[in-house]
């Protein structure tokens, strides 16, 4: 177990405190991803069991709960209750498959530990190349694809998922880790995992994001990120916009109505380019129904922030943000373009950045964004990494993909560049499009 | 001989918050902001200089140690007073050249260059790195019998340009080299972030030909909680018998190295320890190596008039039966050796010693973190050290015609490797034995 320091470590798995819910967990010395496995491994019955069926679902959901607040990295994009509805409604033309690992004492009569959940998704093809393969799943509206892992169960359940992988006839030749954290103890469950292996992997993309992290106080966060005539101009902006009507910061509270701010943050995100775009939660029916019910439930569970900057009552930028442990994950943010010369966005930013160093329940924030977001590379000066690994699931066609990917791709790219060169022989603008293209795929635009 | 070339680079992103703790970080100074003055970082002209005659080294040591002191990632193996007498000791034999990366300020010609970037490499005739040599003359960053980390020296606050600049070098070709690796360098934490983000920024294709982890102790704030936490009971109970059976045998000490002691005294005891250990039987104790004694002895007391030495002894009867030493640098601090006479092997001294060295940290909050310096899988710090860092090699093509294209076939030629020699044991990380 890493110290507290940890970014996506949670109280739950605090050191010396691994969060383990049945008897099996006596076989697991306190030490968390690294250590003591041995013992564990020698005494409990690790499975993987695809559930599909609703009802065997709903009699998991208990269990998938508590594993989610147990995580070693929380990712509140797997929790049930975000991907639940994610199921229901943005999962259409996909081909799905749940994996739980389970962990049994063959000693003790309790009923097996939930040790891990894999949301797979089953393609036919990888890049272009005709091999079945797996990879966690990202819907539209996910952000960050750690499977979710028990705190001191990763070495035995990643083996028993690996096992699994390479002995099931329908996971196909290759399996994408997609969008997950490229350092922490995932990362590092899964170095250990593949070092010494027989698996060839290969990182795909590796790049970092925005992370807010708190620092002395707010003004010395603000002071790191924005120059003294920036934040001149932003108090300027600030003012300006006061001289038009009464602006106001608003948090959504307990007793707020929620149905009326999730109205809100939609019709606001609707007049933006992503309504002019189509590509705003309000646009599709599926969509929007998925964000009615988790910002809904979240709002119950008390892991959703809401903000907003209004004028005169009426919302001028928007912010949307989800709670998982000790961490947030910020979901979506809009604002209104008739006023983007006062910079709404920018300033409820300010404010969050204020409000977060007046609490103590978060320790950190995914921006969940492009890498190149200038507005939260600018105020957020942390970093989180971000990766895609493949890894082959241990047949021989998957290993030869795997080793093949890195020449396609260089291939690719020289094709692709031959073409344009006629149009645009600059390398760096060349290069930096390569990268928006991959990198589109991968992140919302914000 | 030197030879500078003149680059210019536009600020790509904002500077790196290397201020707070990430996941696994490692960041050299908690407490100081490390955005960069974006105004200034953009008008700051970066450059590259190629020292390749290791004496023209000394006219850069005070700027270098600058450097090392506000790193990105402190590297205590790549500082000066550590690395100029391993040239001298290691590195005849190899093509060392040095890399410095400079930042000028042409608004202010007559201000001193800031040192930005320090690259040690070692230039081969093949590339190694996959137990096949391929005929391709390559760079990689220079790890001498002693050196366990090979983490590049970036100026925290300029790190992403500075890089830019060592690739644009690199590009440039005057080295004559294919292919690069950034072997034996940190896989987490603010380096490596810089390092991907450029990658994946100029779409270079790049390979990460070994990725391992090794133990690494962080800080708790309290030596009992970690012991508990870390140390099963039953387990410290085993060892603290142990420590009663070497009691009975005579008067038991713990010491430490403190100010205004011999150290030369120390360093003589370390070197007599590590020949009765079971290093000294197998005939890898520095004292056996004029070369590798001397290094140690110089490094060993440079560090100590820098006050980045610890050594601890556990002492039975007034004899050393234990002995560690380790380097301190910043925020952090590197296991460097341990030894334990063979003679009371199964009353665990290392161990015990291993407890002891957790309490001294503890008692030094400044250090919030030791790299073991170990191999992955470390029988002993693996069990007592619950936290984990990555290691690992990148191998990238340095921008000459081929380059490219031989990193993106190194995993088809790795394949067809184990494919051929299957059966036979497969290529490993780099080992070393640690203590």
């Amino acid at each position: 177990m890493d110290t507290d320091s940890d970014l996506p470590s949670k109280p739950p798995s605090r050191p010396g405190v691994p969060a383990l819910g049945s008897g099996a967990a006596c076989a697991v010395r306190a030490g968390g991803q690294n250590a003591g496995t041995a013992a564990a491994s020698g005494v409990a019955r690790m499975s993987v069991r695809i559930v599909s069926d609703p009802r065997e679902l709903a009699a998991l959901l208990p269990d998938w709960e508590e594993l989610s607040a147990s995580a070693l990295e929380p990712n509140v994009f797997y929790e049930p209750w975000l991907l639940m509805p994610a199921l229901q409604r943005l999962a259409v033309g996909r081909t799905l498959r749940l994996a739980f690992v389970f962990a049994a004492d063959p000693a003790r009569p309790e009923p097996p530990l939930l040790t891990g959940f894999f949301p797979l998704e089953c393609q036919r093809g990888y890049k272009g190349l005709p091999i079945p393969s797996v990879r966690l799943w990202r819907h539209l509206h996910c952000f960050l694809t750690i499977p979710l892992v028990r705190a001191g169960w990763a070495h035995e359940t990643l083996a028993a998922f690996f096992d699994w992988l390479a002995s099931d006839s329908r996971s196909g030749a290759l399996m994408e880790f997609t969008l997950i954290s490229g350092e922490g103890p995932f990362q590092q469950a899964l170095v250990e995992a593949l070092h010494g292996s027989s698996r060839p992997s290969h990182i795909l993309e590796s790049y970092t994001r925005a992370l807010f992290r708190p620092a002395a106080d707010a003004e010395a966060h603000l002071a790191s990120g924005l120059s003294g005539r920036h934040r001149r101009k932003i108090k300027h902006q600030e003012k300006q916009l006061s001289a038009l009507g009464h602006i106001e910061y608003d948090v959504l509270g307990q007793g707020d109505d929620i149905d009326a701010r999730i109205e809100e943050f939609l019709q606001l995100e609707a007049s933006g380019w992503k309504g002019r775009e189509g590509s705003a939660l309000a646009s599709n029916a599926g969509e929007r129904q998925y964000f009615e019910a988790i910002a809904r439930e979240g709002f119950r569970r008390g892991q959703l922030m809401m903000s907003s900057l209004r004028l005169d009552g009426r919302p001028i930028a928007y912010k949307c943000d989800f709670l998982a442990g000790r961490g947030a994950f910020t979901f979506k943010i809009a604002f209104d373009e008739n006023y983007a010369r006062y910079s709404p966005g920018l300033l409820l930013e300010i404010h969050a950045i204020r409000r977060l160093h007046a609490q103590s329940r978060t320790d950190w924030v995914d921006s969940c964004t492009h890498p190149r977001n200038s507005m939260f590379n600018r105020l957020w000066p942390a970093r989180r990494s971000i990766q895609t690994r493949v890894v082959s699931t241990g047949r021989a066609p998957g290993d030869l993909a795997v080793a093949m990917l890195p020449m396609l791709a260089w291939l690719r790219r020289k094709l692709r560049w031959r073409r344009s060169a006629a149009v645009d022989s600059n390398l760096e603008i060349e290069a930096e499009r390569g990268g928006m293209n991959r990198l589109a795929s991968s992140a919302d635009a914000k | 001989m030197s030879e500078v070339v003149k680059t210019r680079r536009s600020v790509l992103g904002a500077g790196r918050g290397a201020g707070s703790e990430l996941a696994v970080s490692l960041p050299a100074d908690p407490g100081s902001p490390r955005q960069a003055d974006e105004a200034r970082s953009a008008r700051l002209r970066f450059s590259v200089v190629v020292v390749e005659d290791p004496a023209a080294l000394t006219e850069y040591v005070a700027a270098w140690q600058a450097l090392a002191d506000s790193a990105l990632e402190p590297n205590v193996f790549y500082e000066p007073w550590m690395l100029v007498p391993a040239i001298q000791a290691f590195g005849g034999g190899g093509d060392l050249r040095f890399v410095f990366v400079q930042a000028f300020d042409p608004a202010n010609p007559a201000a001193p260059p800031i040192l930005c970037g320090f690259f040690p490499l070692e230039r081969k005739r093949r590339y190694g790195g996959l137990a096949m040599p391929l005929p391709f003359t390559s760079l990689a960053l220079w790890k001498h019998p002693f050196c366990y980390l090979c983490t590049p020296l970036l100026r925290a606050e300029y790190a992403s340009e500075c890089l830019a600049a060592f690739f644009d070098w690199l590009a440039a070709g005057s080295h004559g080299s294919t292919l690069l690796e950034f072997g034996f360098t940190a896989g987490d934490g603010p380096f490596w972030q810089a390092l991907g983000d450029h990658i994946e920024r100029h779409a270079k294709p790049y390979y990460v030909s070994v990725s391992f982890l090794r133990a690494l102790f962080r800080s708790t704030g309290d030596t009992e909680a970690y012991l508990r936490a870390s140390v099963p009971s039953s387990r410290m109970r085993e060892l603290r018998r142990h420590e009663r059976r070497l009691a009975d045998a005579g008067p038991l000490e713990y010491r430490a190295l403190e100010p205004g002691d011999d150290v030369d005294a120390w360093i003589g005891e370390f070197l007599h320890v590590e020949s009765i250990s079971w290093k000294g039987k197998g005939g890898r104790a520095l004292v056996l190596d004029a070369f590798s004694r001397e290094y140690f002895e110089t490094i060993a007391k440079a560090a100590y008039r820098r006050g980045q030495l610890m050594m601890l002894a556990l002492r039975l009867d007034g004899r050393a039966i234990a002995h560690k030493c380790n380097f301190v640098s910043g925020a952090g601090s590197f296991a460097f050796k341990i030894a334990f006479d063979e003679a009371h092997a199964r009353h665990s001294p290392g161990v015990l010693l291993e407890l002891e060295n957790i309490r001294l940290l503890h008692a030094r909050p400044q250090i919030r973190w030791m790299d073991s310096c170990a191999d992955a899988s470390h029988p002993m710090l693996d069990r007592l050290w619950p936290g984990r860092r990555t290691i690992q090699n990148v191998v990238v093509g340095t921008g000459r015609p081929l380059g490219d294209w031989v990193v993106a076939a190194i995993p088809l030629l790795r394949l067809l490797k184990r494919k051929l020699s299957r059966g036979a044991p497969r290529a490993q990380g780099p080992k070393r034995a640690s203590g």
